[in-house]
């Protein structure tokens, strides 16, 4: 029992999805915010649009899901073009 | 600000051109400078995880220096651009337009944090004369900014 227990837990830590959440900041456009989603992420106009104004009018929106590694790459890429985003552990 | 084969005409005045380029080399010398104390430094380079030091840390060890020398491009790589125009207007390719995207992004980002810009105005009524020129000049980065992405979305896929 305990070994099938932890064989769970070591095959299910890996799977934990992160997140790259974007945040809304006062400065950006919202054509800009619009433009990156649809630019870095080759969303289509209008998940872009629909995305950029979930953080406008949320506060924040989940942008993509993935492993750790992926999440911090696209939040680096954010900050380079100047959005706010931070990386997440799913469901935090 | 105008389609053209091969990317968009950048037509600004000769003291618009001055002021942009100065603003560039403003941005360039934050970026060298590199100090996180300063609010401005701080918004071009935040946190990737507000509530975790070490992960921060250890993603800032990572990455800052590869996003600040980018920044430090763009900034350069405008300043050029602009100081190379000389009346005709500067032809943007792709690469360039997301260059100047992104530079105008971060001096409005600058801008915005010395001006205390927040979603319903700006902070504290900043109504000295400096205050006013930086808020028509935030206003006017802005406008450019507006202009460039209105153009390229006529050409844009849906």
């Amino acid at each position: 029992m305990t070994s099938e227990l932890t064989d769970t837990r070591l095959r299910a830590a890996p799977d934990v999805p992160w997140t790259t959440i974007v945040w809304d900041d006062p400065v950006n456009l919202m054509s800009y915010v619009s433009h990156v989603f649809q630019r870095y992420f080759g969303f289509s106009r209008a998940k872009a649009e629909s995305l950029m104004l979930r953080v406008h009018e949320e506060g924040r929106a989940v942008v993509a899901t993935g492993p750790r590694e992926e999440m911090e790459r696209h939040v680096e890429a954010m900050h380079e073009h100047g959005l706010q985003a931070t990386v997440s552990k799913a469901g935090e | 600000m105008r389609l053209e084969e091969g990317g968009v005409r950048l037509g600004l005045a000769e003291h618009e051109r001055t002021l942009l380029v100065d603003l560039a080399g403003q941005l360039a010398a934050l970026l060298e400078g590199g100090d996180r104390r300063d609010g401005a430094v701080a918004r071009l380079l935040p946190s990737a995880y507000p509530d975790d030091a070490e992960a921060d840390a250890e993603f800032r060890r990572w990455t800052s220096d590869d996003v600040t020398a980018r920044k430090l491009e763009g900034a350069r790589t405008v300043a050029e651009l602009l100081t190379g125009d000389d009346g005709g207007g500067v032809l943007l390719d792709d690469e360039r337009q997301q260059v100047l995207l992104r530079t105008l992004t971060d001096l409005r980002l600058v801008l915005g944090e010395r001006l205390g810009v927040t979603a319903d105005g700006t902070d504290d009524a900043d109504d000295d004369e400096q205050g006013l020129v930086l808020r028509d000049v935030f206003d006017w980065l802005g406008w450019v900014q507006e202009s460039l992405l209105q153009a390229l979305a006529q050409v844009a896929p849906d």
